[in-house]
């Protein structure tokens, strides 16, 4: 058979991988835990083969007709560039949170019967070809999403997450669905959902803007873009670590990839250069909001919750230039503009997952993930330690990491940005510049406070001093995944490669030129990032310096009590002083809360000070609200109830009261007839 | 004249006044045994309903095709289903009286007659006969406030409703001469036949029904009658007298009126959408599964005018397999709430479910079934519905109707998903007594019906189909 008449062995084979995710649901809820989690990670690792397969040989065939689904359509599943591109992700990471959870002995059984089906749900928005099943999957993702945010059920915070989070997801179906309506081409008696025919008809004029708000809106959302990002740090909070890893590291990724699909592929090149403003701006302010809350918040997870609405927000700005650089007929720009986003996807995919990780594995050794009561955890969980130092290299963006290479490229494109549009648009791309800059320099901060408060020093409860390491399965999911998150890193050209295919399909242009596999450049011929050399070349300063160090430095080390500031010698019990006296994180992210944080999230402290004599701690309360919150949400919560109070009234109305209501309407119903007979 | 055909209805009103005789002779208890025998009455009817003729009969005032054999069919399973679902909650709350199944039998031919009017006087008469007898069941717990209240509420709104009707009805009767369906369908297919004062009947007719289907802004009795009616008179309200004031609304719009689509079509839109929008918005507030299930049942009066406003034999198909999974997934629902009962008390807040996942598993897994069901989920039934309606809703171009549909069933997932996240999440309260077998076997059939719906979907598709069929000749 040749490739281009059957849909091909890849996609046959991911989508039974799809297939196996959902019944792997039902074996769980059977009662055979361990065996799902084990089937999980084993699928999505042949899943991750499949893709890889694809991505190296495979060409991109004729959909495959699954005949579930509705009549006479059913469901129709392909497999391309951009898709398989994203696929890869949620399959390394859906492989990393099952070995994750086969690890916790008793704790994650209750999330067996539904991760595989969130996985599977993930995997058909991706290989979806048609416009019902990328629904389908969308909201399938939704619903198993928000039964594992709800694992830890008993505690009241964990439920009102859970209820904003579905509120959230009801908001961004209603927003998707209509979405996808407008692009389906009207044509009585024939509507045909499938991509193939919506892409034949593209949408203009006002339908487009209204497709381009409602899918800023209803995927945007579930990426966690400004301003509608409230729900994404208390869910994450809220769910266990292998969950949130999957939320964060590849949920978000395929709600962008709903953005993607819809705005680059569905809606046709044709569109104007201002459609990429709005993906610009809205990135660029989440990016600033996201690391300076990622500064301030005291929960490990929320802080890298906080951190995701960062990343994704500079994906966006990415997004948006490769839009706009589209239209205005600049494919290289678009290129790397989109291949700087896709980057950075993969970078930030990989990176965030290990840090949920990390998360999951420090509440499981210390019992907690407050910053305030961690501390000190490198002596005693030495492996977490080090993959989160990775993770945070890539959250700071250090070179040769990959959040570098990726955050670069994003700089180079933006920073080349301003030879599109007219003055207003060039204007709009300097400050976003600025504020990435900002946002990145915030996510430094961010990472080390998270392992300078968190890891290092001491540790600042006697739970906390008897952490434990967690089991060789989590081990192995964490250092598996930072090998992947070094080689990202190291070879940025290679994840370049992997998304050609998706790069010419959105822009037009691949990177073909401009990155091999040793050097990554803006341009054809100019000086670029060459990420093997630098890391070579910090490889042997690094040597060289522990190798002065080993010669030049006296033989041992000792172990004295911390210098305690002048106070007096520490009671018995606490022969190295008090670890409560140490530098914390909500000292760390002061100076940044007073600069930033009064201004941006009316941020406060209260320093509750005892008087002397008394023998009770003093205590710094920091409180910060989110803008998008108080702004936002709160006022439509308000509109909501408002309405629903306003509907109800009528209920209670007098008898004669709704006698004269039906009357009137009556009347009114009358008139509309009679209206409609003049016309 | 070929009375045969009305021999359904026939042989269920003698067997009421027998059963009628038989429970006032009876010096004992007779509530059971009268129930038995209603639902044996049913049967039978279902039996001649299925092997009856088609044709016109008593001079063309009564009518049997496959539209009202299909209507009449799932009345008589939604009867039967609330007499079931009436014997453990009468008996325990005491109203085991013999009246209760006879009045729903009354009802039930109201409502047949009403599937096979085609006559705007038999169309009266079955409404009346109907509306009479569920004013009586609405306040059958006399001495209950609320409920003496909600059945007095319904006879004086439901009076000003059958007012407007007649009205209407005198109107069109001025305007055209005749009552009859089919001489009427004849005279307005000529424009020039078609006068305001018709027209203005029209109006009047559509509002009546309206009311009748609770569809906004006509609503206004729905949340406080179910809530205050004995729960399985509101089991019973919310089915099968909408599927026959539906099919009532459905048969008058598309057969008499059929060539005035354009003229009642707007008003059919209006009233679907502000149907959808209160339906899915007022629902969000309410603590009472009860209200909730009246705004629920408000709401999907308003996907089933979609189908209506379509005005074309597959929106009518839509309409028909529409009413057939609601009345299933509704009665499933109310059998679960006549099960809500502790220590003998009857509950009725959505927070009295907290932790049913934990001490009933069986009753909250129907729960859920029918709450992902209502709120449009696939595989259940209410998906299925919904795709028929707005598939067809989409095919005559009603696009607004469709986005608005869509719209609304996912802010209505909400608060349905909500009843499921108290279930199963919630803190456990205490368990409830243990269920009847009555309310067990009602919910595991409507739970099995609407969870296997999407596999033989082919034999009510195609009875729909049929039946839709008819009306357009």
């Amino acid at each position: 058979m040749s490739p281009d008449a059957s849909p091909g062995f890849w996609l046959t084979g991911l989508a039974i991988v799809a297939g196996v995710l959902f019944v792997l649901g039902l074996l769980a809820a059977a009662g055979r835990v361990r065996a799902a989690y084990w089937a999980t990670l084993a699928v999505c690792a042949a899943g991750a083969v499949l893709d890889l397969g694809f991505l190296a040989a495979g060409h991109a065939g004729p959909p495959l007709s699954v005949p579930i689904g509705l009549p006479g359509a059913g469901i129709q599943l392909a497999l391309d560039g951009i898709s398989a591109f994203f696929l890869l992700l949620l399959m390394l990471i859906g492989a990393a949170a099952a070995a994750t959870a086969l690890d916790d002995h008793g704790h994650y059984n209750s999330t067996a019967a539904l991760l595989p089906v969130f996985i599977g749900a993930m995997t058909l928005s991706l290989l979806a070809a048609d416009a019902f099943s990328l629904v389908l999957g969308f909201e399938a993702m939704s619903l198993a999403s928000f039964g594992l945010v709800l694992t830890n059920h008993t505690d009241p915070p964990v439920r009102s997450a859970a209820l904003l989070y579905l509120g959230m997801a009801a908001l961004g179906a209603a927003c998707l669905i209509p979405a996808m309506a407008l692009l389906v081409h009207l044509e009585p008696g024939a509507v045909d959902l499938s991509f193939a025919a919506i892409r034949e008809h593209p949408p203009q004029g006002w339908r487009a803007i209204a497709i381009l708000v409602l899918v800023l809106i209803g995927a945007g959302s579930k990426a966690g873009l400004a301003p509608l990002h409230v729900w994404l740090p208390p869910a994450h909070a809220a769910a266990p670590s292998h969950v949130s890893a999957l939320m964060s590291g590849a949920m978000t990724k395929v709600a962008l990839y709903v953005i993607v699909r819809m705005l680059f592929d569905l809606c046709g090149p044709a569109q104007p250069i201002w459609w990429g403003v709005p993906l610009m701006a809205l990135g660029a302010m989440g990016a600033v909001l996201g690391a300076l809350r990622a500064n301030i918040e005291g929960d490990i997870t929320a802080v890298r919750a906080c951190s995701t609405v960062e990343n994704i927000g500079l994906i966006a700005v990415g997004l948006g230039l490769a839009l706009a650089a589209r239209s205005a007929d600049l494919p290289a720009l678009a290129a790397l503009a989109m291949g700087g986003a896709l980057l950075h996807v993969m970078a930030h995919g990989l990176f965030k997952s290990l840090l949920f990780l990390g998360a999951g594995a420090a509440l499981h050794g210390a019992g907690t993930r407050a910053l305030e009561r961690l501390g000190g955890l490198i002596h005693r969980m030495p492996v977490t330690t080090g993959c989160m130092l990775v993770g945070a290299a890539c959250l700071a963006a250090l070179p040769p990491t990959s959040g570098f290479a990726s955050e670069w490229t994003l700089f180079q494109a933006v920073l080349a940005g301003p030879r599109i549009g007219g003055v207003a648009l060039q204007t709009l791309i300097c400050v976003v510049a600025l504020l990435m800059a900002l946002a990145a320099a915030l996510a430094a901060a961010a990472a080390v406070r998270l392992i300078g408060v968190g890891f290092l020093g001491r540790p600042r409860t006697p739970r906390t001093a008897a952490a434990h390491e967690v089991g060789y399965a989590a081990q192995l999911a964490m250092l598996a995944m930072a090998l992947l998150c070094l080689l990202a890193g190291l070879f940025p050209g290679a994840v370049l490669a992997a998304a050609a295919a998706g790069l010419k399909q959105t822009v037009g242009l691949t990177m073909a030129g401009r990155s091999s596999l040793l050097l990554v450049t803006p341009q054809a011929g100019s000086p670029g990032y060459a990420a093997p050399a630098i890391a070579a070349l910090l490889g042997l300063a690094l040597a060289g310096v522990v190798w002065v160090v080993r010669r030049r430095a006296t033989g041992g080390s000792r172990r004295g009590p911390a210098w305690d500031c002048g106070f007096g010698p520490p009671p018995a019990w606490l022969p190295f002083g008090d670890p409560i006296t140490q530098y914390g994180g909500a000292s760390f992210g002061q100076p940044l809360r007073r600069a930033l944080g009064v201004a941006l999230l009316g941020a406060f402290e209260l320093v509750d000070m005892p008087e002397p004599g008394q023998t009770r701690a003093a205590r710094l309360i920091v409180r910060s609200k989110d803008p998008a919150s108080a702004l936002l949400f709160k006022p439509v919560a308000r509109w909501r109830d408002a309405l629903s109070g306003y509907a109800d009234h009528l209920q209670f109305l007098t008898i004669r009261r709704t006698l004269s209501v039906i009357f009137g309407v009556v009347v009114l119903f009358l008139l509309a007839v009679v209206l409609l007979e003049q016309l | 004249m070929n009375w045969t055909l009305a021999l359904p209805e026939v042989v269920l009103a003698c067997w009421g006044m027998i059963i009628l005789i038989a429970g006032v002779l009876q010096k004992r208890d007779s509530f059971l045994i009268c129930s038995m025998g209603t639902i044996g009455g049913f049967l039978i009817a279902a039996v001649l309903v299925i092997s009856g003729g088609s044709g016109l009969g008593f001079h063309g005032q009564f009518t049997s095709d496959s539209f009202s054999s299909f209507v009449k069919l799932l009345v008589l399973a939604a009867s039967s289903l609330a007499v079931a679902g009436s014997l453990d909650y009468n008996a325990h709350n005491n109203l085991r009286r013999f009246e209760f199944p006879v009045l729903i039998l009354f009802a039930t031919i109201g409502m047949m007659l009403m599937a096979s009017a085609s006559n705007l006087m038999t169309l009266y008469v079955g409404l009346e006969l109907q509306s009479l007898s569920i004013y009586v069941l609405a306040a059958f717990a006399r001495d209950e406030l609320r409920s003496s209240e909600a059945g007095l509420k319904y006879f004086v709104l439901g009076s000003l409703a059958s007012g407007l009707l007649l009205y209407g009805i005198s109107l069109v009767y001025g305007f055209s001469g005749s009552m009859d369906f089919t001489k009427l369908a004849a005279s307005l297919n000529d424009p020039v036949n078609v006068s305001p004062g018709l027209v203005v009947g029209i109006v009047f007719i559509v509002v009546g029904l309206a009311f009748k289907v609770s569809a906004v802004p006509f609503h206004m009795w729905t949340p406080d009658v179910y809530e205050g009616a004995p729960t399985p008179v509101t089991l019973f309200m919310g089915t099968a007298p909408k599927v026959a004031a539906m099919a009532l609304l459905v048969r008058a719009m598309a057969t008499p009126f059929g060539h005035l689509l354009a003229q009642w079509q707007q008003l059919i839109v209006l009233v679907s959408i502000a149907s959808m929008l209160l339906g899915s918005l007022a629902a969000i507030g309410q603590i009472s599964i009860k209200r909730l299930m009246a705004y629920s049942s408000i709401g999907h009066m308003g996907y089933v005018l979609i189908g209506l406003a379509a005005g074309t034999p597959v929106g009518i198909r839509g309409v028909l397999i529409y009413l057939v999974t609601y009345v299933f997934m509704n009665a499933g629902t109310f059998a679960c709430i006549i099960a809500m009962r502790r220590r003998g008390v009857m509950l009725e807040k959505i927070s009295d479910l907290g932790g049913l996942g934990k001490t009933d598993p069986i009753m909250a897994m129907w729960l859920a079934v029918f709450m992902f069901s209502m709120a449009g989920i696939p595989p259940f039934s209410g998906f299925w519905g919904k795709w028929f309606i707005f598939t067809a809703a989409v095919d005559s171009g009603l696009w607004t109707l469709a986005v608005i549909g869509v719209l609304t069933s996912v802010i209505g997932a909400f608060y349905y998903i909500r009843v499921i996240k108290v279930m199963y999440f919630d803190a456990p309260e205490e368990a409830f007594d243990p269920r009847p077998p009555s309310l067990s076997v009602l919910a595991g059939v409507s739970g099995l019906f609407t969870t296997l719906f999407f596999v033989f979907p082919a034999p009510i598709v195609g009875a729909a189909e049929a039946a839709a069929k008819v009306l357009f000749g």
